[in-house]
């Protein structure tokens, strides 16, 4: 069948065509999966860099429960993309397969892609037992730790989602990647404070972090190991037992069909008697509103005003009042359910001061301990704020559509300045709650490192002045997201894959050194980043402008 | 509106989408895209829509060159894609208020324009059910809806006969296009369905494998034709065999 199929796409112009495309396709998928193993590779020799230079196994295995630890955030990531907004999902809701069915086909494939993580344990787990010239019988217990290791992850993974969904994941696994680029590319600087951070951290990391229960368990393959450290897989295997349970809500709550929702509440009449029941009544309990009562609904106009979310809090009434009627009309679209921005805050400001407090009395007892959680805190709420401040609705949402990904605002009257402003106007809106924020945060830090607290605070305001200098260069990178602008091989390509490669990179560097660089200099790199952050933007403006690439993009296989 | 194409050129990769297209629409004309699949219709909607953006040529509408920049142009435009795109958990009269804003139509009046669409397209008594809730036919209807009553000059369709729509909303649709080209709009859509074209355009736009083959009216395509009354067909026959 093969050779019958082979020698019918010779005969056609038309296949000998499509198979190139397939193979240029394929070639590109063998470039990725070059890519990932390289990954593997890369944090393999990461732990045997930092086992070889401290001559500590605990520090080796530290890099890998740190590095297991990000993987739980990127396949939270990858499942609920998986689960629920795979591009294979349209043609999978076409098919006359169960819910069931798709499910397990869209978990398998998670599965599969996971595969890769299994790789990065084993390269990790092979490099230190070679650093370590650990017995070759030793070698044997290598697999079981890594499946192990794997399973937990997997199974943080699946927890993660059931009862975090809403969790900025995405933001994680991106501010992990630059804080290992800025760390591969600055290592010559910051490298040996890392290292040495790391060297007295990993073994209370190993043992504090749930990726890290499995992980411990190679110390036993040591001289002179310590038993006690079985107790560890009681907690691993507790959690690899909950993995029959997630799965099962997972799947119990896999719905694909299309989602049928009651009246929308909104445009209700108030003390009407024809308004409907709750959802949860049976549907022949609910009423439905009558022609008439529409048609009133219609003509007394109700459902041409906008909506008032000036009244939510403060920084709501703020904005609404900065907001030109335009930017109202924007921000309807951009976020249909209105701005939400003081209650959002509220809840962060109390996951803050919940995690300081217990940091802060933490401190009195284990110093070290309360440095590894301020880390983590940090890492977490600064998550949670930089998805709030940076968030852009649902204007570049892409829908996809004749086989290409068209971003939402792309098929309206929307211009690039004018969104892009009206997300300023929102980020700005939040500059007082993210400059406390990053006060606090700074000043806490400081303490708790025996820095002075001034520099602190100093750092702490310079941090909020680069996040809301960043909002710029951040937009153009949303509307570059949904375009076609780094695709094919032409000078534009390069000229605006050097823009935001370059461009980024930059400013990571200017923001580095505002914040690192001692002295008033560091002002200058401060400004400097702001305003190369505003130039990045206008020129990313001007080839937008001139039609220099599409306003869509294909979808990744 | 007047449209203008100069040798407009689009490419994806190797294939060429559009390959030197020049046309020239004037206002008040229903134009349908026919063409064979990947012919390149969409693309040209997507053009005209400036959502992609040519390799080479210019677009000008009213003598003026089209650039996204031009939000005055863009206003005067609507583009409804094959998948039309909602705001899912709103109400159907809320989309169309937000599309409404959008295009700054929201003036006194509409509200009446919107009544009159929506019991003409049978969507009066879904119009306070969220989109999510509706079906594909339905949804399209919606989209329909805020279409016409934002009432631009330039209206672009991508395939509006396989939508789903019922014939009672075929219908409606046809209705309204002609009264919008009879107050100097053009509407320009893309079909697969000949007899439809036929009969539901001023001029026909032939493409195949992104040229432009065919431009004209029915009835002087009618009179280059053998086949008097499958002129469509006909045509399509010989863009087979030349291919």
């Amino acid at each position: 069948m093969r050779k019958r199929a082979k020698a019918e796409v010779r005969r056609s112009p038309e296949l000998r065509r499509e198979a190139r495309s397939v193979r240029r396709w394929r070639k590109e998928y063998s470039l990725n999966l070059l890519f990932r193993v390289g990954i593997s590779i890369g944090v393999g020799t990461i732990a045997w860099v930092a086992g070889s230079k401290t001559q500590h196994p605990a520090t080796a295995l530290g890099v890998i429960t740190l590095w297991t630890f990000f993987l739980v955030f990127i396949g939270a990531q990858r499942l609920l993309t998986t689960l629920y907004a795979d591009s294979n999902l349209h043609a999978l809701s076409l098919l006359p397969a169960e819910n069931s069915t798709i499910f397990r086909w869209q978990f398998q494939k998670f599965i599969r892609g996971s595969l890769f993580s299994l790789l990065d344990l084993f390269c990790a787990f092979a490099a230190v037992a070679w650093w370590l010239q650990i017995a070759p019988i030793k070698w044997l217990a290598l697999p079981p730790i890594v499946a192990l290791a794997w399973v937990t992850l997997l199974a943080l993974a699946m927890l993660s989602v059931v009862y975090l969904p809403s969790f900025p994941y995405h933001f994680v696994s991106l501010l992990g990647f630059v804080v290992a680029l800025v760390i591969l590319f600055a290592r010559d600087y910051v490298g040996p404070a890392v290292l040495a951070m790391l060297d007295r951290a990993a073994p209370h990391l190993n043992v504090v972090l749930p990726t890290g229960w499995p992980i411990s368990l190679f110390q036993l393959l040591l001289p002179e190991p310590t038993w006690l450290l079985l107790m560890l897989l009681l907690p691993a295997v507790a959690i690899i037992l909950t993995l029959r349970h997630t799965m099962a809500r997972l799947q119990s709550n896999y719905e694909f069909n299309e989602i049928v929702v009651d009246e929308a509440p909104d445009l209700m009449p108030e003390g009407s008697t024809e308004a409907p029941l709750p959802a949860s009544s049976s549907p022949d309990q609910r009423s439905r509103v009558g022609l008439t009562a529409i048609e009133d609904i219609i003509r007394s106009r109700q459902f041409m005003s906008a909506p008032q979310w000036q009244g939510r809090g403060w920084f709501e009434s703020l904005l609404w009042q900065w907001t030109t009627p335009r930017e109202k009309t924007l921000a309807e679209f951009a976020f249909p359910d209105g701005f939400i921005i003081t209650n959002a805050w509220k809840r962060i400001a109390k996951t803050f001061l919940v995690a300081m407090l217990t940091i802060l009395v933490i401190s009195y007892f284990f110093s070290f301990a309360a440095q590894m959680m301020l880390l983590l805190g940090l890492f977490i709420s600064v998550c949670q704020v930089l998805g709030r401040v940076l968030d852009n609705g649902r204007a570049f949402q892409p829908v996809l559509c004749s086989g290409v990904n068209i971003p939402m605002y792309a098929v309206y009257p929307i211009g690039y300045r004018e969104l892009s402003r009206l997300l300023w106007k929102y980020t700005t809106t939040q500059a007082l709650p993210l400059l406390a924020f990053t006060l606090t945060a700074s000043v806490v830090t400081a303490y708790l490192i025996k820095q002075p607290l001034a520099a602190g605070a100093i750092f702490g305001c310079k941090l909020a002045i680069l996040v809301l200098g960043a909002r710029p260069f951040a937009v153009a990178l949303a509307f570059s997201s949904t375009t076609n602008d780094t695709s094919g091989f032409r000078l534009r390509v390069f000229a605006l894959a050097g823009l935001i490669v370059c461009g980024g990179l930059l400013f990571f560097a200017l923001a580095a050194g505002a914040l690192f660089w001692p002295g008033a200099v560091s002002w200058v790199f401060c400004l400097a980043a702001v305003l190369h952050a505003y130039v990045c933007f206008r020129v990313y403006g001007w080839f937008y402008h001139r039609n220099r690439f599409d306003l869509m993009n294909f979808p990744k296989h | 509106m007047r449209i203008e194409l100069h040798s407009v050129l689009k490419s994806y990769g190797s294939v060429r989408a559009l390959d030197q297209v020049s046309l020239q629409i004037e206002p008040g004309q229903i134009v349908s895209l026919l063409g064979p699949n990947g012919a390149g219709k969409t693309t040209l909607i997507r053009c005209l829509g400036g959502i992609a953006a040519p390799d080479k040529g210019t677009i000008h509408f009213d003598d003026e060159e089209f650039r996204r920049d031009r939000m005055d142009l863009r206003r005067r435009m609507q583009l409804l894609p094959d998948f039309p795109f909602h705001f899912w958990d709103q109400s159907v009269v809320r989309n169309i208020a937000i599309v409404l804003r959008l295009y700054d139509a929201d003036g006194p009046g509409t509200e009446e324009r919107v009544l009159e669409l929506l019991r003409d397209f049978d969507m009066l008594p879904l119009a306070l059910r969220p989109v999510a809730s509706l079906s594909r036919g339905q949804s399209y209807k919606a989209a329909l809806v805020a279409m016409f009553a934002g009432d631009r000059e330039l209206l672009l369709l991508d395939e509006p006969f396989a939508s789903g729509i019922d014939p009672h909303a075929i219908d409606a649709f046809k209705r309204h296009a002609r009264g919008a080209a009879s107050r100097g709009h053009t509407i320009i859509y893309s079909t697969q369905l000949l007899d439809i074209a036929e009969r539901f355009s001023d001029r026909v736009c032939v493409i195949h494998k992104g040229e432009l083959r065919a431009f004209d009216t029915l009835e002087t395509l009618r009179e280059r034709a053998r086949d008097k009354d499958n002129v469509l067909q006909e045509l399509f026959r010989q863009l087979r065999e030349s291919a």
